[in-house]
């Protein structure tokens, strides 16, 4: 042990000596928070980057006085036969190492997503330096608006992206699960579709502030993006997929009970996706169980009877059933199994599965799909009868 | 023969000189026994005690012309003690009964018996032990015609009054802390441990200091081959002075390369009680209220006093604090360092942006920044230790400002590393023993390097090898990190938490093995029972 | 003379099981399928534990590289106990090997590989230096360590909500064959029959009785370690990312968020991944060097430590050029040329004579 020391000891100064091989500081590196994808004209890809600035971010707490950036995001882009190529080119328009771990949204812009998505992923998988957290989304136009746009509340687009994923009233999807659904068997792709919208409805204002907004998603085939789906139909998706979180949902009460509005908010949310062969086609069983919360009663239906309190529950029921059935019509409109239909036959049968697996997008148009969802009214709110005129 | 010079090369001392030459005259004389002439022998005293103008010779006569002399030290003694108990019963019993008709051979022993009023007195008859005697603070008489001379005990100095100990201060526990009077330490353990069996052996060494070292253990707990062990060692100790404990610690400890204090040293005797009672072996050095116990364990040095003495949930949780912060102390430079140059990708991108932001106009890389800061720290804290009290505060005020707030305004260093250095002083002083607190504040420059080199790899290697550096330690034969390593489960109640005392029966089997009983089983306070 | 507990050799064998499959992946070419695979391989292994400690026991105090002399003499024996002298050897040096591709990649991308090593070896040659109780020792207190750890990132994975319980489904969809091919003979031996070199310090052991009996349940418990990794891992990661992926704990510790605070685990796994290996590491080179001393005649060890280190640094540097080469030669050629023949083949055939052995012995007395 005596002898040893000396051989550490010289070992360790010649570590010393030799530098700091992998040594990047904080302020040598430009850190990425949002990815654009794009396809050009020409069928480069464009890739665009979201970099935050410190200076602006971060509140260093002294020299105050400096006016605050609008913005602290600073977007970069560049072409390349492939994303490393393009971040080549990228890296040499920048003082700073692209550092990319920190990256927290993808977005996909339609010209590359209608094109090939499949050969993007293989990158994202296999840098070291990528985050298999970051989300998915797709635009309709190009993704570098998307990562320009001026943030308000966050000092980061990224950030924005990340809370209103997190809200849970839309789709959302991580890298790994998007890998996962190109990987499994039975299930195709998708992912939220991210757009700029005016941030005022039908304002007056002149100054015309804008926001991002989720505004449903985009499903493909294969390798390609072939459809959008708005917000609503999004939400029957999110029914389908046992994803559902927390939303609104808004049932009108029929003239012959009094009309108006009843919105009410889902607490819990359980789905459960069964496939049935049924001859040479399927049955597709969705049963949906949910409790919701009454928040607000347009109506003059009072909620303290019981009677019309399960009145509001069957219409809540068939408004969730409609959702359903409606982004299973687009499944079978757009032919492409995007709800997990083909997974979910292949985890009960995976013999069936094997036998119906080609084809099976085109098949989808024969399914029979029964939904039957049971809705409890848990809470009517604060009140429980509606404010209603003198009589 | 050229001129050689100490500090050259090939200096070295001449061993058949050395010790003869440094006293001739005393080297002659320390095996002679006392001729019984006085005026011979008290002429062999004064050529022995050559120019030492604090050694009193007084000559008086009793019993008629029969001559006698008092030999002592001043400063040493009592000198008020040697006018009333032994001058003045001498002076007025020369004409009382004691001594009239007594032979000359009987005379010493009736002065001793009759006359001198002194609790301690011994007889001897080698000058050379006699003149260790006097200069240790006892007081010669010697008696014309007579080969003995009576040695009593007389020794007063100066020394300081118990006080609390500064270097372990308590909220909760006795406040008396060591001294640099040996005998008064062994009375503070003493008052606390009072049986027969907890032996006090008396032993020296230093061959110009003479200090006297004391041995406290308790028979029937400590193995007898453990004390022996440190009586060896401390037998082999051949060194001209031992000023304090930690000469000692140096020449008998098992590793002497090593960062890692293996004997503890302490100013508490209810820490020394306490240890002992567990089998351990203390050492209490004269002239140093720093007493060491031997053998130890890591985790020894992680205990305090108080642990013991506030209530055991506390304790437990305190404990737990201070691992955590030693750690902490140990690496969180490093970390820092690690994580800002490497592994960026670590942090919560806000995080990473904040500290991005406040090393932005900084220029140096994050590696020198803390070594820098580290530095002056540890300046700062050394400043502390040294400077005059008063001074000593302005000081550290002072440093705190300007590393602290222009530092960062001048943009030599980030804010964030300031709060990472500050974080790690703090928590560096949670040691309870500073010699392992030490030891932890360097081990961080070490690992600082590696982390500018390596990264988290290298902080995990060089914990690792640390570990295997610590696993590998033992204290008197104790691995370093029982009971944890070796396991022991059942002694990690006293290690991981502090269990309550009714559920500490046993004493740690590594020092007690002989006897690990500590006491009745079932002493958990029940509720009484209600009756009627 | 050295003592080794029973919890200690537990423990050592815990972290010499776990090694680099902890960051590996465990049969992960049997897919969503590949905790059945571990639990399977897990009871395969068990019982080849078990016949090596029956081993053991026929040959009372005898070391691995001993047996072969004592049974069939100095011209027979000695040969086969040099063979198994290189393959630890070799093991120690595809380790080294394994250390070369992973540390850059996930860690440290631009420090030269020899340095990473280097580092290594120094701490490695550090513990070969303080002996064999001392690794024993501080795998007794890393083990309660690791796995407090590990169950804080089953509850950090957990509460990050990425887990998918349905990946797991369905279960052996793709039928039996795809698994048992990973069973045998990769996963087997992987590991489990690997726990062959703890017949190098069986003899060390405090009791050896008991020794045979800890070594075989540790098989289960490192088992049930690795079955819930692969649990989490598939749950985390699904088929399709887990059976591409090179490091899939590495990818898995990635994904956790919680409070999108505590995030990017990957020093977590690292530390596994490099506490694992270095205790298998050092466990190798520490049965080389005790299968030299005792082949060679060397007395004292210290002289053996550096050379040894040095040409397995050397020899796992220059093994593989690149990490596909090295991961097919570990799991092929290795496989059916090395380990099947050394650690089943020789071991099985070497039944008949201990039992004759021992049993003449027992007449004898």
């Amino acid at each position: 042990m005596a002898k040893s020391a000396p051989v550490i000891a010289v070992i360790a100064l010649a570590c010393l000596l030799t530098g700091c091989w992998s040594r990047t500081e904080v302020n040598d590196i430009a850190i990425v928070t949002a990815t654009g994808l794009d396809r050009l004209k020409s069928g480069r890809l464009k890739v665009s980057l979201l970099l935050a600035v410190p200076r602006t971010v971060g509140n260093t707490g002294q020299g105050g006085g400096g006016e605050l950036e609008q913005t602290s995001g600073w977007v970069v882009s560049d072409e390349g036969e492939t994303i490393m190529d393009a971040f080549r080119n990228i890296q040499k328009k920048l003082p700073r190492n692209i550092f990319y771990p920190h990256n927290r949204a993808i977005v996909i812009g339609e010209s590359l997503a209608k094109s090939d998505i499949l050969a993007i992923l293989d990158f994202f998988q296999r840098s070291r330096q990528t985050q298999m957290r970051s989300y998915v989304l797709f635009t309709k136009k190009e993704a570098a608006d998307i990562l320009r746009f001026k943030p308000k509340f966050e000092k980061l687009t990224a950030e924005i992206i990340k809370e209103e994923m997190k809200t849970g009233v839309n789709v959302h999807v991580r890298l790994n699960e998007f890998i996962n659904m190109f990987l499994e068997t039975g299930r195709e792709a998708y992912a939220p579709r991210i757009e700029v919208v005016p941030a005022e409805v039908k304002s007056a204002s002149k100054e015309k502030l804008t926001s991002l907004k989720l505004t449903g998603m985009g499903v493909m085939r294969g390798n390609r993006l072939i459809g959008w789906l708005n917000a609503e139909e999004t939400r029957g998706v999110l029914w389908l997929r046992d994803e559902m979180e927390e939303g609104v949902i808004t049932v009108d009460i029929p003239d012959e009970r009094g009309g108006g509005k009843i919105s009410g908010e889902v607490q819990k949310a359980r789905s459960r996706l069964k496939v049935r062969r049924a001859g040479q086609s399927f049955i597709v069983d969705v049963r949906v169980e949910t409790e919701l919360d009454i928040y607000e009663n347009q109506s003059p239906l009072s909620l303290k009877e019981l009677n019309n309190l399960t009145y509001v529950e069957s219409l809540f029921k068939h408004d969730i059933e409609n959702r359903i059935l409606t982004a299973c019509r687009k499944a079978q409109q757009y032919e492409t199994d995007f709800i997990g239909i083909g997974r979910s036959l292949y985890m009960t049968h995976p013999g069936q599965w094997k036998q119906h697996r080609s084809g099976w997008n085109e098949s989808l148009r024969t399914f029979d799909f029964q939904v039957g969802a049971n809705v409890h009214i848990v809470r009517v709110g604060m009140i429980n009868e509606p404010i209603t005129e003198r009589e | 023969m050229p001129l050689r010079f100490k500090g050259s090369r090939d200096w070295k001392p001449d061993k058949s000189k050395d010790a003869a030459a440094a006293a001739p005259a005393q080297e002659e004389a320390d095996g002679q026994a006392l001729s019984g002439d006085l005026a011979s022998d008290l002429a062999t005293f004064k050529s022995c005690f050559d120019r030492l103008s604090d050694m009193v010779f007084r000559e008086i006569r009793l019993a008629g012309p029969r001559k006698a002399a008092l030999i002592y030290l001043d400063g040493m003694c009592d000198v008020g003690r040697i006018d009333t108990d032994i001058l003045k019963a001498l002076l007025q019993e020369s004409t009382g009964q004691a001594l009239k008709d007594a032979p000359v051979d009987a005379m010493l022993g009736r002065i001793d018996e009759q006359i001198v009023h002194a609790a301690q007195t011994t007889k001897d008859r080698l000058i050379g032990s006699i003149a260790d005697h006097i200069l240790g603070g006892k007081t010669a008489l010697l008696l014309d015609g007579v080969k003995e001379a009576l040695l009593i005990g007389t020794q007063k100095w100066e020394s300081r009054s118990i006080d609390e100990s500064p270097s372990e201060p308590v909220i909760r526990g006795p406040r008396d802390g060591f001294t640099e009077n040996i005998r008064t330490n062994t009375s503070l353990i003493r008052r606390r441990l009072k049986d027969k069996n907890v032996k006090m052996e008396a032993m020296q060494t230093g061959r110009i200091s003479k200090t006297q070292i004391v041995l406290v253990y308790v028979e029937g707990i400590a193995d007898p081959k453990l004390v022996d062990e440190v009586k060896a060692r401390i037998k082999r100790v051949d060194i001209d002075a031992v000023l304090e404990s930690g000469y000692l610690e140096e020449l008998i400890e098992d590793s002497p390369l090593t960062i890692f204090p293996q004997i503890m040293n302490t100013e508490r005797p209810d820490r020394v009680a306490g240890l002992v009672l567990e089998g351990k072996v203390g050492i209490l050095v004269d002239n140093t209220p720093f007493a060491l116990v031997v053998p130890v364990t890591m985790f020894d040095l992680l205990e305090a006093s108080e642990d013991y003495y506030q209530r055991f949930i506390p304790s437990t949780v305190t404990r737990w604090l201070r691992l955590w912060l030693a750690f902490s102390a140990l690496v969180f430079p490093s970390l820092y360092i690690a994580i800002t140059a490497f592994h960026q990708e670590m942090l919560p991108t806000s995080l990473l942006l904040s500290i991005a932001a406040s090393r932005e106009a900084v220029p140096f890389p994050a590696i020198v920044e803390a070594f820098l800061m580290e530095l002056a720290f540890e300046g700062l804290r050394e400043a502390g230790v040294r400077l005059p009290r008063p001074v000593g505060q302005a000081v550290s005020i002072v440093g705190a400002l300007v590393i602290g707030q222009a530092a960062v305004q001048a943009g030599i260093v980030s804010a964030t590393l300031v709060i990472v250095v500050s974080f790690t002083g703090i928590a560096s002083f949670i040691f309870p023993a500073y010699s392992l607190g030490v030891a932890v504040r360097l081990l961080r420059f070490p690992l600082m390097i590696i982390a500018g080199t390596m990264g988290l790899y290298g902080i995990l290697l060089a914990l690792l090898a640390l570990l295997i550096h610590l696993a590998g330690l033992r204290s008197f034969g104790v691995p370093y990190l029982s009971p944890v390593s070796p396991l022991r489960a059942s002694e990690l109640k006293d290690v991981l938490i502090r269990a309550p005392w009714w559920a500490m029966w046993w004493r740690p089997m590594e020092t007690a093995r002989m006897n690990p009983n500590r006491m009745k089983r079932g002493l958990r306070p029940r509720k009484p029972e209600r009756k009627g | 003379m050295t003592k080794i507990s029973l919890y200690q050799l537990f423990c050592g064998i815990l972290f010499f099981q776990q090694g680099t499959t902890i960051i590996f992946g465990f049969s992960s070419g049997a897919g969503r399928d590949a905790w059945i695979c571990t639990l399977l391989s897990t009871a395969f292994g068990a019982c080849l534990v078990y016949l090596f400690t029956v081993l053991m026991r026929l040959q009372d105090g005898l070391m691995l590289t001993e047996w072969f002399p004592a049974l069939f003499g100095r011209y027979v024996g000695v040969p086969i106990a040099w063979l198994y002298f290189v393959l630890f050897f070799y093991d120690a040096s595809r380790i080294i090997a394994d250390l070369k591709f992973t540390i850059n990649m996930i860690m440290l991308p631009d420090t030269p590989e020899w340095a990473v090593l280097a580092m290594f070896m120094l701490v490695a040659v550090y513990m070969l230096f303080n002996g064999i109780e001392v690794l024993f020792r501080i795998a007794g207190i890393l083990v309660p360590i690791v796995t407090a750890l590990y169950a804080l990132q089953i509850i950090l994975l957990l509460s990050s909500g990425t887990m998918h319980a349905d990946f797991l489904l369905p279960v052996a969809g793709e039928g039996w064959a795809r698994i048992w091919r990973n069973v045998w003979p990769l996963s087997v031996m992987q590991s489990f029959g690997e726990t062959l070199l703890f017949a190098m310090f069986w003899p060390l052991v405090v009791n050896r009785r008991k020794a045979a009996k800890v070594s075989v349940s540790v098989v289960f418990c490192s088992g049930l370690f690795l079955t819930v990794l692969n649990l989490l891992i598939i749950t985390t990661l699904g088929e399709g990312v887990y059976k591409r992926s090179i490091y899939p704990t590495i990818s898995m510790l990635r994904l956790i968020s919680v409070g999108d605070f505590i995030e990017n685990l990957d020093a977590l796994g690292l530390m596994f991944f490099i506490v694992t290996t270095f205790f298998k590491l050092s466990f190798y080179m520490f049965g080389c060097v005790f299968a030299f001393r005792q082949l060679a005649f060397v007395k004292n060890d210290r002289r053996i430590i550096v050379p040894l280190a040095a040409v397995s640094y050397c020899v796992g540097i220059t093994m593989s050029n690149d990490i596909v080469e090295h991961i097919q030669s570990g799991f092929e050629e290795l496989q059916y040329y090395v380990w099947i023949p050394l650690m089943i083949g020789i071991p099985v055939l070497l039944l008949p004579f201990a039992w004759k052995k021992s049993k003449k012995l027992k007449e004898g007395t």
